[in-house]
């Protein structure tokens, strides 16, 4: 579905990945693991057409998206979901989730919009506050809903369980298992690698810009690499 | 009733507190065009964090493209017969100002704004100062500008007055100004009677001085009496050009408000002045939503530069400068609503308007114009982000 092959991004004169290649089939949840300042974030970010890589391709369902603009990825069915949530905060929590459906113009905005609300019922509550008056958890809840509205089929995770207590942790990575159920595939950055190695398919380990370990999510919650550098021994 | 009193120990000029609703409704009318002006800049600032000091030029050439339809009109300077106006000329000039000046908006993002995007700020910032001189000084090169020519003022087919009595003239000083009248009457018709007969003497007799002297006075005392009945009430006199602009000033307010709050595409302008970043991850176009913000904010300018050289002050001399200071004022009435939030560019507008109106009411009407910055600096003193600025912490 998604095949990344050899990129090198770069902030200015500073590198930020180096050759990485990687690849997303239907219907998996792939994680990418590893530390601050890896490049985790920009891989992602390099995916949804914010960052362009200076070589290599990205290809998605066939089709060529490396230097394609992140506003027409999206309409090619890839949602990101940005670290920090990024939510817009001036706006109520239904605005919002109506701008993750910015591009569609189908009927059935309001169906998924309901369908939304039934997974993350504390959005519901919500619904008409300013989102800049959540709680940490219900704005990541939001930043997924609002992913989910463009009904995209690749969904791009950037560390959803930052800063968030463990109960919230398990709520929005079980959540991330039913995203996943209903056809979704979902590529998920994350730190908390023991959680993401837990549900993830495959994983994939990146160290100062290069991918230096992959392989299946069990496969590297026992690797003693991994368990030495992040899983905590 | 009259104030006497002092301000910040200057000697304040004989209040009179019966012109005051009169004041108040100049100010707001004077307010609204402000206003107008006002939300280009606010809304250019919420989206790119950028002061467009070019506005006011956008401004100045939305009133030379009326100034050039109604030349097309047949009102020239020196047309032989004067043409008659009709009110679908004024649409016309008010359509094609907002063209004009949308373009021009356009065009200066596009060429000046958007090349800098990514650059420090303080290189636009520049840029637009910059694109406000060039415009004002270039200008010259191509657009009418000395002797200074103004739209005629017969081109506004709106030129009467309404006259809105508050509290009605006293009835008991009609019996006075009546009886001081007759008591003019009389002197006169004695005074004419005696100059009949003293035609051929060279001076008065003291009769004929004395007859003088008291219709003199007679006229005074009637003059003085039916001031003091005039003056027992209180009214506002608005003329109808000014009136109109400000409902369609309120009308177009009301518009961008409905647009910005609920549409789809005001949405999506919200989501670009949040965050660009997260706008373009929702499938938001951030260039075309620039662009249409530019149009936006610079049409308003288009259209209050219309209605401000023709029904708001008919007559006013155009220059390349004629967006210089009404710009500048805006500016402030942005930074006093909180720049960046749209009602707050209309409540600064109006109170621009009506402060500067208190100021020449007050007696200083030489410092109606520095107004303005003594408010902006107390202002920026007491509440930084402006009225209606957020200072609210927002959660992360």
């Amino acid at each position: 579905m998604l095949t990344i092959d050899h990129i090198d991004v770069y902030y200015g004169a500073i590198q930020a990945l180096r050759g990485v290649s990687l690849n997303v089939n239907q219907g998996e949840i792939v994680a990418i693991i590893g530390s601050n300042g890896a490049g985790k974030s920009t891989l992602l970010r390099t995916i949804s057409g914010l960052l362009k890589p200076r070589t290599g391709t990205i290809q998605f369902q066939d089709k060529t998206i490396s230097g394609v603009p992140a506003d027409q990825i999206v309409k090619l069915g890839i949602s990101h979901s940005p670290e920090g949530r990024r939510i817009f905060t001036n706006m109520t929590v239904s605005e919002n989730l109506l701008l993750g459906a910015y591009i569609r113009k189908d009927a059935e905005i309001e169906k998924d919009l309901e369908k939304v609300l039934l997974r993350f019922p504390r959005l519901r509550e919500r619904i008409k506050q300013s989102s800049g008056t959540l709680s940490g958890g219900e704005q990541q809840m939001l930043a997924i809903g609002r992913a989910l509205m463009s009904r995209p089929s690749l969904l791009l995770l950037d560390e959803p369980s930052l800063g968030l207590a463990p109960n919230l942790v398990t709520e929005i990575f079980s959540i991330v298992n039913d995203v996943n159920k209903d056809g979704t595939t979902v590529l998920i950055v994350e730190q908390n690698a023991h959680r993401a190695l837990e549900v993830a398919h495959r994983a994939y380990v990146i160290e100062t810009g290069s991918i230096v370990i992959e392989g299946s999510g069990k496969e590297l919650l026992e690797d003693s690499r991994v368990k030495e550098a992040y899983l905590g021994g | 009733m009259v104030l006497h009193g002092l301000f910040l120990g200057l000697p304040l000029a004989a209040l009179d507190i019966r012109t005051l609703p009169q004041q108040i409704v100049n100010g707001l009318l004077n307010g609204s065009i402000y206003a107008l002006i006002a939300l280009g800049y606010t809304m250019v600032y919420g989206i790119l964090k950028l002061i467009n000091f070019a506005h006011g030029e956008v401004f100045m050439l939305g009133a030379y493209t009326s100034l050039f339809v109604s030349w097309a009109f047949g009102f020239t300077p020196n047309a032989t017969v004067e043409p008659q106006t009709q009110v679908w000329y004024l649409l016309v000039m008010i359509v094609a100002s907002m063209t004009v000046s949308g373009l021009a908006g356009v065009l200066i993002e596009r060429f000046a704004y958007r090349p800098l995007r990514n650059q420090p700020r303080i290189a636009s910032l520049i840029t637009a100062i910059g694109m406000s001189m060039l415009l004002q000084y270039g200008g010259q090169l191509f657009l009418p500008n000395s002797p200074p020519p103004n739209i005629d003022a017969m081109i506004n087919p709106y030129r009467g007055n309404v006259n809105i009595t508050l509290v009605k003239s006293n009835e008991n000083l009609v019996a006075a100004m009546k009886s001081a009248e007759q008591t003019k009457l009389t002197a006169d018709s004695a005074w004419d009677a005696q100059k009949k007969l003293e035609e051929n003497s060279f001076y008065p007799s003291a009769k004929g001085q004395a007859l003088q002297d008291a219709a003199q006075k007679a006229d005074r005392d009637y003059i003085e009496a039916q001031g003091k009945y005039n003056n027992s009430g209180v009214s506002i006199l608005m003329p109808v050009g000014r009136i109109i602009t400000t409902v369609v000033t309120f009308i177009l307010m009301g518009v961008l408000s409905y647009l910005i709050l609920f549409t789809k595409r005001g949405r999506a302008m919200r989501a670009v002045s949040h965050d660009f970043d997260s706008a373009a991850l929702m499938g938001i176009n951030v260039n075309s939503i620039v662009t249409f913000t530019f149009i936006l904010g610079s049409t308003l300018a288009g259209a209050a530069a219309m209605m401000d050289a023709t029904l708001y002050q008919p007559g006013l001399q155009i220059n390349t400068f004629f967006g210089l200071l009404p710009g500048v004022k805006a500016f402030v009435a942005a930074v006093i609503g909180g720049i960046g939030n749209v009602p707050g560019a209309v409540v600064g507008g109006l109170l621009m308007g009506v402060i500067e109106s208190l100021v020449g009411w007050a007696g200083y009407t030489s410092w109606q114009d520095a107004a303005a910055f003594v408010v902006l600096i107390v202002v920026l003193l007491v509440r930084p982000n402006g009225l209606f600025g957020s200072t609210a912490a927002e959660k992360v």
